[in-house]
């Protein structure tokens, strides 16, 4: 055996894996050739070091995703991926679930103004008993702490129920409106002791019949109705100084408003036009205003020394009345009109 | 005690031919690190190693019902895991990918080394380089054989190769290892 024959076994014959008679015959090499003995040597060191070498171990948690992976798929899943997983499909698919996402946003949007309008539609409902809604409205939380006031309240509400435009003191007014404005669950126990029955609650059941409402309006009308009616409580002129007293809900739906009047009038586009430049004349400004199917609302703040010129300028525009307003108004005078 | 029961007896044999799902956690648990080495050892990377065992073992479970026991079971498996990592090296896009690996290998192994844990782990680096420098037929036959401990019959019969093609190739692939590892040497 040459040192090129016998090299080539060198490896098999550490593994002990040559044939007897070739064992042999390496063997006698091996014995007398140093170099080949040398490069055996270094092959032993050579596989010591490979056994040496640390086996690797599988990550954590391969068995369970393996189990997993081998685990056979319903065959509508199996379905689903064929058709599903390419691209070319998938994500066409997802870019039309956006766009839907998307128009089911923009649908809501467009419903979400009416109810907003709905909610906003604060002033008094048009028909003739609404002053007696109203006013209890923005006042009604004012009944509660001050059960005092009882004695003189049967007296005044038959005046309010009238749509009086000069009020008595405040506490005397106090009594009544809640009794008017909270809805049986509201939470106002001693109101019905206060109120004079038959002038108030007439109206209130006519209220309730009102078609000219719907039930979503109906709803957030009445949330807003109570929302409004807090800020009286601390005090009406407290409320105007500091809006915030009102609570961000309440401030963001409507502030509350000194006066709540209703315009009878032939044309309501002109009489809008002409309201706004009476407003704009007197100093005051336009603060918000929307249009309805019957009515328009137009709400504005007016300086209150000329207060008196502008509900003169608005009895010129159309048939003025005033439904609801607070008996001490501020320096800037918060008005609600609803152009009919 | 598992790998006891995940041998080749003849009644896990059945149970695993029969789909039952408990044998079949039981080969993965007793096979995972064989059949995940021979893949990290052949791919050079963990996450593709991870990704082929796990194949190895999806299509084990695929073909048991058809597995006669005429080889081991450790010997079928090893099988497919060297099939799936030798097509896998075998394609082009898998070849760019190495050349990258190689380079990262090397710069990792900058630099003196005195401490004897570095030197270690400095010879596994130059193992693992060693190993993962030989051509694809020879470094699957050296990982069956040094690193898992395979005969050279059952290198046979894992790579369907003749006895003396799997003595031939093993011997080149040790003679290449001993020339670039000599200097570890004693």
């Amino acid at each position: 055996m040459n040192c090129e024959g016998a090299r080539e076994s060198l490896s098999a014959y550490l593994d002990e894996a040559l044939a007897p008679d070739e064992r042999n015959l390496l063997d006698a090499h091996l014995a007398g050739c140093a170099a080949c003995h040398r490069e055996l040597e270094a092959l032993r060191g050579t596989v010591a070091m490979l056994r040496r070498v640390e086996p690797p171990r599988a990550p954590v948690g391969f068995v369970d995703r393996a189990v997993a992976a081998a685990r056979p798929r319903p065959w509508f899943r199996r379905v689903a991926e064929a058709v599903l997983l390419p691209l070319s499909i998938k994500l066409p698919l997802e870019a039309a679930a956006v766009v839907m996402v998307g128009l089911l946003a923009v649908y809501l949007f467009e419903r979400t103004p009416e109810l907003q309008q709905a909610a906003r539609e604060v002033a008094p409902r048009p028909e003739p008993a609404a002053p007696a809604k109203e006013r209890p409205a923005e006042l009604a939380d004012q009944a509660p702490p001050a059960p005092a006031p009882s004695t003189p309240a049967p007296a005044e509400a038959p005046a309010q129920a009238a749509g009086e435009r000069d009020r008595a003191a405040a506490p005397r007014s106090q009594g009544v409106d809640p009794q008017i404005t909270a809805p049986p669950s509201a939470g106002a126990p001693a109101a019905p002791a206060l109120s004079p029955p038959p002038p108030e609650r007439q109206p209130q059941a006519k209220r309730e019949a009102a078609p000219s409402e719907n039930v979503a309006g109906a709803v957030r009308s009445e949330v807003e109705s109570r929302e409004r009616a807090r800020p009286p409580a601390a005090g009406a002129d407290s409320a105007r100084a500091d809006p915030s007293s009102t609570g961000p809900a309440a401030k963001r739906v409507l502030p509350p408003a000194d006066v709540v009047a209703r315009v009878a009038v032939q044309d309501r586009d002109a009489a809008e036009r002409e309201l706004t430049t009476l407003i704009a004349r007197l100093g005051g400004s336009v603060t918000r205003r929307w249009r309805e199917d019957e009515v328009t609302v137009v709400e504005a703040v007016i300086p209150q020394p000329r207060y008196g010129e502008f509900s003169a300028g608005v009895a010129r525009i159309g048939t003025w009345r005033v439904e609801a307003e607070r008996p001490d108004l501020p320096a800037q005078v918060h008005v609600i009109l609803r152009l009919r | 005690m598992r790998e006891a029961e995940a041998g080749d007896a003849p009644r896990f044999l059945d149970r695993l031919r029969a789909g039952d799902a408990p044998a079949f956690e039981d080969l993965v648990m007793t096979y995972q690190h064989r059949v995940f080495g021979v893949a990290l050892r052949m791919l050079g990377n963990r996450a593709e190693a991870e990704e082929v065992a796990q194949e190895a073992f999806v299509r084990a479970h695929r073909a048991l019902g058809e597995f006669r026991g005429d080889a081991k079971l450790s010997t079928w498996l090893y099988a497919i895991t060297s099939r799936l990592c030798l097509n896998r090296l075998a394609s082009g896009e898998r070849r760019m990918a190495r050349q990258g690996e190689d380079a990262l290998l090397r710069l990792s192994d900058a630099g003196p080394r005195p401490d004897a844990a570095l030197e270690r782990r400095e010879l596994e680096a130059a193992l693992g380089r060693a190993i993962a420098d030989l051509p694809e037929d020879r470094r699957i036959v050296v990982v069956l054989r040094d690193l898992e401990g395979l005969s050279y019959e059952e290198i046979a019969q894992v790579l369907e190769l003749e006895l003396g093609t799997v003595r031939s190739r093993l011997h080149r692939a040790r003679a290449e290892l001993k020339e670039k590892l000599e200097r570890f040497l004693p």
